[in-house]
């Protein structure tokens, strides 16, 4: 009897650890950027890249790119690129440490060096159907894949490091208010539906979207922004409900952080979001004109 | 033996339910004294005795069978009803609304059944208050000032709502139709006619959806197209946009998206990409009919609806936050969105159509630019230096959940976050 007793206790705890959620999320905050390499003020900036030792801060409303070195002690700027005929508004590092920028006002995507010099921009070749393609936003892999988000056309494209056509993911029938994209270590797609509150992936190798969540808008305002951390996390900036919210890679809503306010730690219309290796989370804190930099600790 | 036991027993349990059964009904809930229904109720209720004069009874009340609606002792419900407005008539009226049903009217879902039905007796079928389109418009003003002073009018319309809407609930339709267009409409329009196919360029309409261009509730646009009629259906222009009538798919546009109204649009579309940004919906697949409805409409500048349903469509959180707002902001009242904000295009955040948001408020509150709190470029926010005071420092423009669009409960919370030392 009481052998019985012992080991239904046993299969209860082990069945404890395995359906409670094996980690839980915490984010602390590490510091935040208010200025360029001048002392100037950022001003209203809408995206940020990140690497392991710096970031580049797409600084919209000064029409400029500024790059800032990180340390466990410091964010530091290190170099300041105006950019003074184009509205940089999302932004990302390739493998080769150029800069990618979308340009809000050509709604193209402008390739920076590392030293600043402008070096071309994004001229996909071969892509089937429609000539026309319209970036709303876009990722780049580990392996140097450039994933547009094509709302004209309505189709995640995968374009290799050469701008060669791959493959492209058509959206989901009904959904088409997509705003942004991130890609997993593994290569599923995740797209973000803001107005609908929904997040759709295509899993490595599938050639369409399934939905993974929905009725995420009982939890968020206008979610406009996806990051994704190591754990399979998804990040979502509400820009109209200044805050993050956090989904699982099952779907599920694991809950919110931060409010709106004015303070560190607190967010503004936040924007572009970004995650690096070591799970730090860059937050564009928009309309707080900085950039706030984390550690998620999944403990 | 057993057998016959046990049949005996069944008969008995048997007549005895019938007879307690008899027994209830005879007494009815409030075992009430025989002939006391209804005539006793009337004889207190003495002027109620003028609504049993009338041509339309409520069957209950026919048949004296007041406590089937009221409870004659005590009641928490107003006019000691047996119950809430909601539940009550669903006793006997349980298939008023089919289940899914596509669209159910308001004041049903509500359980405002007494909006439109005198639940005692009255002069007109089905116990309605007022007879014909009259009760309707008593609600749809708006629509029925609109329907009367149409210069084109749909005769059906003026004659009775009822010929086209079902009043309770559709199972199938929208808006309460009685059936999906165009099959509703086809009822009465014969579309093989010489004439019908030569006023629509040969293009099979009949297969299409009649609201598109015309305005079911009568214009003052010729045929009753709605009043603002896109100019390529005024020219007779179908296959400006479309295929032609006669090819494998005549409905079919030529170009996605703005692409296909660059052609005509090209100044405005080229303005609007020589923005900073641009509001997204405009470059997608559907492009400008996200918000504009290429054939006609009665909105302005061909909306597809309100400006405030339209906008509100994506928007939605904005509706929202005015909805819960103590203070309301006028503009969002209105329905006026671009008061504030650009539709197409801007060089600013949020699509704003001024450079600096006290530039956009003091279209309206021209006070500030005289007398106000120190706000302007130059006026730091003590709690992020990397903002200048303005606005939006103390208010939200969509509104808050406090009064005057403030960002905290109270003035005291509010000036305290920079002016610290007076903190509590």
């Amino acid at each position: 009897m009481h052998k019985s007793f012992a080991r239904m206790i046993v299969v209860l705890l082990l069945g404890i650890l395995f359906v409670s959620p094996a980690v839980a999320t915490k984010i602390k905050h590490r510091g935040s950027v208010y200025v360029d390499k001048a002392g100037s003020s950022l001003n209203r900036p809408e995206g940020v890249a990140c690497g392991e030792k710096y970031f580049i801060v797409a600084d919209t409303g000064n029409n400029q790119m500024v790059r800032y070195s990180m340390t466990d002690q410091s964010l530091t700027p290190e170099g300041t690129f105006p950019l003074p005929k184009i509205s940089p508004m999302i932004t990302q590092i390739s493998t080769k440490g150029d800069i990618y920028i979308l340009d809000g006002k050509t709604r193209t995507i402008v390739k920076m060096g590392q030293s600043g010099q402008i070096i071309g921009k994004v001229e996909p070749k071969g892509i089937p159907g429609s000539k026309t393609y319209m970036s709303r936003s876009f990722k780049l892999d580990k392996k140097g894949n450039l994933y547009l988000l094509d709302i004209f056309s309505e189709r995640v494209l995968v374009l290799d490091a050469a701008e060669k056509y791959v493959r492209h993911v058509p959206f989901p029938e009904g959904s088409s208010s997509f705003s942004d994209l991130a890609i997993s270590d593994q290569g599923s797609i995740y797209i973000l539906d803001g107005v609908a509150g929904a997040i759709y992936v295509s899993n490595p190798g599938a050639d369409s979207f399934e939905l993974l969540s929905s009725n995420l808008k009982e939890h968020m305002n206008f979610p406009t922004n996806l990051a994704i951390d190591s754990n399979g996390t998804l990040y979502l900036s509400d820009q109209y409900g200044s805050g993050l919210a956090l989904v699982g890679r099952d779907g599920s809503f694991q809950g919110r952080k931060f409010g709106m306010g004015w303070e560190e730690g607190q967010l503004y219309y936040p924007a572009q979001l970004c995650i690096n290796k070591q799970d730090v989370l860059f937050i564009a804190d928009k309309n707080n004109s900085r950039v706030q930099v984390f550690s998620i600790l999944n403990e | 033996m057993r057998l016959r036991v046990t049949s005996i027993f069944i008969v008995l349990i048997g007549l005895m339910l019938c007879c307690s059964a008899a027994l209830a009904q005879a007494e009815g809930k409030f075992k009430l004294k025989p002939g006391a229904r209804g005539k006793l109720c009337l004889s207190c209720h003495s002027a109620f005795s003028e609504k049993m004069n009338a041509k339309h009874i409520h069957t209950p009340l026919a048949k004296g069978d007041c406590s089937g609606c009221h409870n004659p002792h005590a009641s928490n419900h107003a006019m000691m009803m047996d119950g809430d407005a909601d539940s009550i008539c669903y006793k006997c009226h349980d298939s008023v609304v089919p289940e899914a049903a596509a669209s159910v009217h308001q004041m049903v879902a509500d359980g405002e059944c007494t909006a439109c039905h005198d639940p005692h007796a009255s002069a007109y079928p089905g116990n309605l208050i007022k007879g014909g389109s009259e009760l309707c418009f008593e609600c749809h003003q708006e629509l029925g000032e609109k329907i009367t002073s149409n210069k084109y009018s749909h005769s059906p319309v003026k004659k009775n709502c009822l010929r086209c809407h079902t009043p309770h609930a559709s199972e199938k339709s929208a808006s309460l139709l009685k059936k999906e267009e165009p099959g509703l409409c086809l009822d009465c329009h014969k579309t093989s006619s010489g004439g019908f196919k030569k006023s629509h360029r040969n293009y099979p309409v009949e297969q299409g959806r009649c609201s598109s261009c015309h305005d079911p509730h009568g214009s003052n646009s010729g045929a009753i197209l709605a009043d603002n009629v896109h100019e390529p259906i005024t020219n007779g222009m179908c296959n400006q946009c479309h295929n032609e009538p006669n090819s494998a798919d005549p409905f079919a546009v030529k170009k996605d998206g703005f692409e296909l109204c660059q052609g005509c649009h090209y100044e405005m579309i080229n303005e609007a990409f020589s923005k900073n940004r641009l509001h997204w919906p405009l470059v997608d697949k559907t492009g400008c009919i996200n918000c504009h409805t290429p054939h006609a409409s009665s909105e302005d500048g061909l909306l597809r609806d309100s400006m405030l349903n339209v906008c509100g469509k994506c928007h939605s959180d904005t509706l929202a936050r005015q909805d819960r707002s103590q203070t309301k902001h006028k503009p969002i009242t209105d329905g006026e969105c671009t008061v504030c904000h650009s539709p197409h295009a801007s060089d600013n955040p949020f699509m704003q159509k001024e450079a600096t948001v006290i530039a956009i408020c003091g279209q309206c509150h021209d006070w500030q630019t005289h007398s106000s709190h120190p706000i302007g470029a130059e006026v730091l926010d003590p709690r992020n230096l990397n903002l200048a005071l303005d606005c939006l420092s103390c208010h939200r423009t969509h509104g808050t959940e406090y009064t005057k669009f403030l960002h905290f409960s109270d003035i005291q919370s509010l000036c305290v976050q920079c002016h610290k030392k007076y903190r509590r």
